[in-house]
């Protein structure tokens, strides 16, 4: 490889050489002194004219050197002590040399260089002054290849090309082996492209003058560190006005005939470069028409699927939370099929499911990208499948093969690869379909399996893609006895993309069945709605005035209420501050309407006002304290600054005690006013409700009228109440009593919603304190739900921009009449929560953990976990185990959902607080159910929140002047799962480096427990009383606990050395889980409870995996706790760890001999993976856009 | 919030659809442009300069939202600031004269730069013939189908080798402050991106 990069460098040099008559003569750029003051405009009008061609135009600010200078080091840096580069010695020096060589030009990019345009956006158009220079090169008619070998390939610029067409002028073998190409335009601006077949993306073209950096994928260049080069290459001047450090130009002939390699080759592409065209298949996954392919949709996207092939109506939404993940809800319509005449009457089947996707693995160059799914693996199972596909991708060419099992795989012409392992594997059990609702794991890849797969072709024709897949299932085994008739194995269709959101689908399915589709889909993540029903905001003028806002600062706190929805209670001026108080409305988006308030105040307050300080509270409560410095906030609308001399217009702290900032002042007083409390609020809107899927019709609504008062007694002390009208609904067909094994806590929905007309939904008093320090309190009572009333309070800890947060919320509450009037019924309950809420950091995932009673009076726990996106939607899931089992639950066996939030932020043309919530939840049953209470503190509290200043609109970023581009981009640290494979090839070579003696002596103290293993047995039989039975579920569940704190602290919760321990003992308890497995395979056990005796041993087939050598609690918990232990010193630790064993051994889950061997060998591999990062020595350091943090570990 | 909203749209939808340009007070000193766009509200441009060039002079627009229009001859040969830019436009064969057009269509290149995308040196063959009576595609509301008939109309049509064509151009010339001007135009920066561009306020020909 190196030897052939070498010589592709010596071929280059000789090209270039051959065609070169001299060393380039570049004219010289106009490089007029700037006159102090002057605008980049007037400079341009000066000495150019308004219409000079400025595309490559420089605006550089001795300032910037500095950034520019560390960005081009830690280029430097990391070419040369990257151990992941492949590059030689030899080339790494030519490259570096080359790149130290360039000069530091601190150029700042601009947002349109047009002197006309400029003058127009003064916010834009820089002035200029002393350490400022403006350089105009004469439009170039080139472009720069780098290689890396730093040898420069100048091709002339052909219009229509792209990089991949430059690449193969300069040499066809490069070209090959590229997979991505950075491109510096002239203006400054970079990107990145996937160039290769398998990654072609939609590319900008390379403008005259820019720079191509498309280093071969052998050369295994972090993608950091050719973002980093090639935004220090946006910073030089065009490639062909070099006169140094620069090899050639091209003669006449010579550039005519490289241009013609260049022409050819954009000829040759039919159609410019195009993304993978991504669809949905019948099934809403992204896929080919029946079947599935590997491929995701990005982060964000939200889709809904409807389509029709006899006897199936499919309605699909999909949901991609994150990159490597899909998960969706279905209602299938069967039209030959009744619901069943004893619930529904003629109303059609209807069945739910749930689907997920997961991304094993990203596609490269020669490895397709892997999936793993499951359809309708959470209902009923009637169609439920799983798969494992692969696809790869040859330009408008999508080929994709799977394995399908149960439904996807019915067609069985395939014995099941995994009856290898285990005869079960060739049967599919039958699913439960009483209860449904808990995966049936039992199912999963089991029973006969097939072959799937197919391909797509994006056609020219754009909007138009192909499809052609064989369908893994022959219909031949369907469920409800319903086989269809099938010609041909092989489906045919076409997918007509009507518009950037909606897509239309026809095809031929098993020979003989017309399919039609439509699928809607956006990103959510993408969602933006421009104010036009806002009033516009105050003109802006850079000179205040001089004097105090002639109709007073009421008028301002009216404005500022006008356009932000805050409720302005005081402003006050003093000295070079002027200070708002206001009222927060609970939006999300905070920034914008901060940015308006600032806008507001910038037009009334005085010249000597500074600084303006926002003190903003909710409910009462005291939330930030924002200090605006007014000369950044008016300079940044006044001209564009160079990054490095940009001052921070923000800066936010905790509020401190807002009600302080309420001063009695006279009257008479300009430089005082104080707002009055708003009294009560009354607002009149048309409710809405609905249910889907239900055996009485698919769609159950109610319309009407709803009246919403507020009356406020104090900032935080407030009457909420709801009036409801319902004036429209086909309750008539709702008849389904949902019958229940639990008390009905939530099953009367049909008795709430029919029974009242007019019902009060709401009617609550509540009044909410700070304590201080992050702690917060409320109290609440009266009808908190349309079903339950009662009092209740909760208390909440938040540290300011922390990532966790603690509450605890109790309430007595009375279930109330269904009229939902006044008036209750009998049922009563103590219910209440203890919640955990985690911002990982991690994807943006927050996670809110709780556990408490429940309305039913069942004792379990809540996980929710949701992705929320940086314009404030989310996606989310929950799922609620309670101590109730499945059969007493009924339907669905456990309570979960799915759920989306939208800010109406970013989908109205008007600002508002409000959030759209969608969720769907398959079933309302009586286990897990919650109390539906409203203001939360995590709600009221979240401008502590570490983004709530980065909430905002997903708005196009326009070209604007003076972006930050020295930052400096790193590899991510390899997360817990990257390091996985190295660790355990390390823990392999070190098992094998275990002295003979000390195998020896580990197995003789297993044998040596194993001599006590009945008298011990003995023991926990005489010791199964309820006091020892607690002590064994303590034990048992002691691994679990370990396990979350140990994740806890891997997130961070206690500094930074216990999240690398905690990293090592989440390392060693996954190996050692694996090893248990693999022993308990190898040795199968019987079970002390299974009185088989201590000696009965059947390894090696399926049901091995649950025998009891070793315990799998065992081990894993002195897995977690020997890092721990030995890193820090903390030897009772064991001791914990020990109590596990105690556990299981009092539970008869295993015999002594089971833990003593399972404690041994947790401890061996907490050791070795723990020995492993100790050898961990010298500084790491890591770079962030803000910060260099330097590490060192000494051993 | 949701009364506001339904009642913008139904505005939107079926109302008269108030037009600002319409009744906006404007000052004698200037000139002004109306620019509308399929879809949204139609804007004011004012005339901000006026450059010297041996094709032409070349009229400068100025809208509030930071947006320059560059005309030549009533065609657009420059924009900034809008989604789509035709950052630089030149005509290696210059257009004729409208005059000089009368039975023939004229033939003439155009090359622009567009951005985003970074498309420089993008080509359109461009030709100009002589149409009677107004286009058949839909005139903007301010232009009352009296006034066009007395318009002399002109369309342009692009094709190109290698891009999609742009959707035919059309021109209508009228004496405007006593000089034979493009008073009214429809023209394309996209297959998506048409907009139509008339001298403001109507003035209508002498009868």
């Amino acid at each position: 490889l190196n030897f052939h990069r070498t010589q592709l460098a010596h071929a280059l040099v000789l090209i270039c050489a051959v065609w070169a008559s001299s060393v380039a003569s570049a004219e010289t750029p106009l490089q007029a002194p700037v006159i102090a003051g002057e605008r980049l405009s007037d400079w341009l009008n000066r000495l150019t004219g308004p219409r000079a061609d400025t595309t490559a135009l420089h605006w550089r600010a001795e300032a910037q050197r500095a950034p520019q200078a560390r960005l081009q080091a830690a280029v430097l840096d990391s070419l040369k002590t990257d151990p992941s580069i492949t590059l030689s010695q030899s080339e790494r020096d030519h490259l570096t040399n080359w790149l130290r060589a360039l000069p530091l030009t601190g150029r700042v990019t601009l947002g349109v260089a047009d002197a006309q345009w400029l003058q127009g956006a003064p916010d834009a158009d820089p002035v200029l002054g002393d350490g400022q220079q403006v350089v105009l090169f004469k439009r170039p008619s080139q472009v720069a290849v780098v290689t890396p070998t730093a040898a420069v390939c100048l091709v002339p610029h052909v219009p229509g090309a792209v990089a991949q067409n430059y690449l193969h002028a300069c040499d066809p073998t490069l070209a090959s082996e590229v997979d991505a190409a950075w491109i510096a335009q002239p203006d400054g601006r970079t990107r990145r492209f996937g160039i290769a077949p398998w990654n072609q993306e939609a590319q900008d073209e390379p403008a005259p003058g820019a720079w191509i950096w498309a280093p071969p994928r052998a050369a295994q260049l972090p993608e950091s560190v050719s973002d980093n080069l090639v935004r220090f290459l946006a910073t030089q001047a065009p490639a062909e006005y070099f006169t140094s450090n620069m090899p050639v130009a091209h003669t006449g002939q010579a550039r005519e005939a490289i241009k013609s390699v260049v022409i050819q080759e954009a000829q040759r592409m039919n159609t410019p470069p195009r993304p993978a065209h991504l669809s949905a298949s019948d099934w809403g996954e992204i896929g080919l028409l029946q079947t599935p392919t590997a491929r995701m949709a990005p982060a964000g996207d939200v889709r809904l699927k409807i389509s029709r092939v006899a006897p199936y109506t499919r309605g699909t939404v999909m949901l991609q939370p994150l990159d490597w993940f899909e998960v969706g809800f279905r209602y299938t319509d069967i039209s030959n099929r009744l619901y069943g005449p004893s619930i529904a009457g003629d109303q059609t089947n209807k069945d739910k499911s749930i689907d997920l996707k997961l991304r094993l693995r990203e596609e490269t160059q020669f490895w397709p990208q892997l999936a793993l799914g499951l359809r309708d693996f959470g209902g009923t199972g009637l169609f439920s499948g799983e798969y494992l596909v692969a696809s790869k991708r040859w330009g408008n060419w999508d080929a994709s093969l799977g394995l399908g099992w149960g439904y996807l795989g019915a067609r069985g012409n395939l014995k099941n690869p995994f009856s290898r392992l285990d005869a079960t594997f060739n049967t599919r059990p039958v699913n439960d379909v009483v209860t449904g609702g808990t995966p049936a794991t039992q199912t999963w890849f089991h029973g006969p399996a097939a072959f799937f797969g197919g391909v797509q072709w994006h056609t020219p024709y754009d909007p138009l893609t192909l499809k052609l897949e064989i369908d893994g299932n022959d219909y031949q085994h369907e469920p409800q006895a319903n086989n269809q008739p099938t010609k041909s194995p092989f489906n045919l269709g076409l997918v007509y993309t009507y518009s950037p959101y909606i897509d239309v689908s026809v095809a031929l399915e098993r020979g003989n069945s017309l399919m039609l589709g439509v699928t809607l889909h956006g990103g959510i993540n993408q969602f933006d709605a421009p104010k036009v029903l806002d009033p516009e905001l105050p003109r802006f003028l850079a000179n205040a005035s001089a004097t105090l806002p002639p109709a007073g600062w009421g008028n301002t706190a009216k404005n500022i209420q006008a356009y932000t929805g805050w409720q302005v209670r005081a402003i006050t001026h003093h000295g070079a501050t002027t200070t708002v108080l206001a009222e927060t409305d609970a939006a999300l988006h905070l920034h914008e309407r901060v940015e308006r308030a600032v806008a507001v105040l910038h037009q009334d307050a005085p010249a000597s006002s500074r600084r303006f300080v926002f003190e903003l509270q909710e409910r009462g409560l005291p939330m930030s304290h924002l200090e605006v410095d007014r000369a950044e906030w008016v300079a940044k609308h006044v001209r564009p600054e160079a990054p490095a001399l940009r001052l921070p217009i923000y800066q936010n702290s905790p509020g401190r005690g807002a009600g302080q900032a309420v001063q009695v002042v006279p009257e008479a007083d300009p430089t005082h006013w104080q707002g009055k409390r708003t009294g009560y609020t009354l607002d009149l809107e048309p409710s809405y409700s609905q249910s889907l899927g239900g055996p009485d019709g698919f769609l159950l609504f109610q319309m009407g009228a709803q009246a919403k008062l507020e009356q406020r007694f104090s900032d935080s002390t407030w009457l909420s109440g709801t009036v409801d009208y319902r004036l429209v609904d086909n309750y008539d067909k709702f008849k389904f009593k949902a019958p229940s094994n639990l008390p009905r806590v939530r099953t009367y929905a049909r008795e709430y919603v029919t029974t009242s007309r007019l019902t009060v939904p709401l009617l609550q008093l509540t009044h909410v304190s700070d304590l201080g320090g992050g702690h917060y309190l409320s109290a609440y009572g009266g009808l908190l739900e349309s079903m339950y009333g009662g009092i209740g309070a909760e208390w909440l800890y938040r540290p300011w921009q922390g990532r966790l947060a603690f509450g605890v919320d109790a309430n007595f509450v009375r279930q109330r009449d269904f009229k939902q009037d006044f008036a209750f019924r009998d049922y009563r309950v103590n219910t209440g929560h203890a919640s955990l809420y985690w911002d990982t950091g991690w994807n943006d995932v927050q996670v809110k953990l709780s556990a408490g009673r429940y309305l039913a009076g069942d004792i379990g726990a809540t996980l929710d976990v949701k992705r929320v996106f940086q314009n404030g939607t989310a996606i989310g899931a929950w799922a609620t185990k309670t101590n109730v089992s499945a059969e007493q639950f009924g339907e669905g066996s456990f309570d979960k959902g799915i759920y989306v939030n939208i800010p109406f932020d970013v989908m109205m043309p008007k600002l508002s607080p409000s959030m759209a919530n969608f969720i769907w939840s398959p079933l309302t049953r009586d286990g897990g159910a919650r109390l539906n209470r409203r203001f939360s503190l995590i709600d009221l509290t979240q401008q502590r929140d570490r983004r709530a200043l980065k909430w905002r609109a997903a708005k196009p970023a326009g070209l604007q002047s003076a972006q930050d581009d020295s930052y400096i981009l790193s590899e991510p640290a390899p997360g817990l799962l990257q390091t996985l494979g190295t660790t355990g090839s390390s823990l392999v070579s070190q098992v094998s480096d275990i002295p003979a003696s000390s195998w020896a002596w580990a197995g003789g103290v297993v044998l040596a427990a194993s001599l006590l293993d009945k008298p011990v047995d003995n023991w926990a039989k005489r010791h199964q009383t309820p006091i020892w039975n607690r002590v064994g579920s303590v034990g048992n569940n002691l691994p679990v606990v370990m396990g979350l704190g140990t994740a806890l602290l891997y997130a961070g919760l206690a500094g930074t050395e216990a999240a690398n321990t905690a990293e090592t003992a989440l390392k060693a308890g996954a190996y050692t889980m694996g090893a248990s497995f693999l022993t308990r395979y190898a040795v199968g056990r019987a079970r002390p409870y299974q009185e088989l005796g201590s000696s009965h041993l059947e390894g090696f087939n399926n049901g091995a995996f649950q025998s009891g050598f070793t315990s799998n609690h065992v081990s894993l918990a002195f897995a977690l706790a020997t890092p721990f232990a030995q890193k820090h010193d903390m030897p009772w630790l064991y001791g914990v760890a020990g109590l596990s064993a105690l556990g299981r051994i009092q539970t008869r889950d295993h015999w002594l001999s089971d833990t003593v061997a399972s404690a041994a060998m947790g401890y061996a591999i907490g050791t070795l993976v723990g020995n492993q990062d100790n050898s961990d020595k010298g500084v790491r350091y890591v770079v962030t856009p803000q910060s260099i943090e330097a590490n060192w570990s000494f051993k | 919030l949701l009364s506001s909203v339904t009642s913008a749209l139904y505005k939107e939808r079926f109302g008269s659809g108030t037009d600002a340009t319409v009744t906006a007070t404007l000052n004698p000193a200037f000139r002004y442009l109306r620019v509308s766009l399929s879809g949204y509200q139609p804007a004011l441009l004012v005339l901000g300069y006026v450059d010297a060039d041996p094709q032409g002079d070349i009229e400068v627009w100025y809208s509030a939202a930071k947006e320059v229009v560059r005309t030549q001859q009533g065609r657009i040969v420059g924009t900034a600031g809008l989604a789509l830019d035709w950052r630089r436009v030149h005509f290696s064969v210059p257009p004729p004269a409208w005059s000089a057009v009368t039975r023939w269509p004229a033939s003439y290149t155009r090359v622009r730069e567009e951005i985003p995308g970074y498309r420089f040196g993008l080509t359109d063959n461009l030709s100009l013939e002589p149409v009677a009576g107004p286009p058949t595609l839909a005139l903007s509301r301010t232009l009352p189908s009296d006034v066009a008939q007395t318009y002399a109309w002109y369309r342009e049509n692009s094709e190109s080798q290698n891009l999609q064509a742009l959707p035919p151009s059309w021109f209508a010339l009228a004496s405007y402050r006593g000089n034979l001007t493009v008073v009214y135009s429809f023209q394309c920066l996209s297959q998506q991106l048409c907009l139509s561009l008339q001298r403001w306020p109507l003035e209508k020909a002498p009868t």
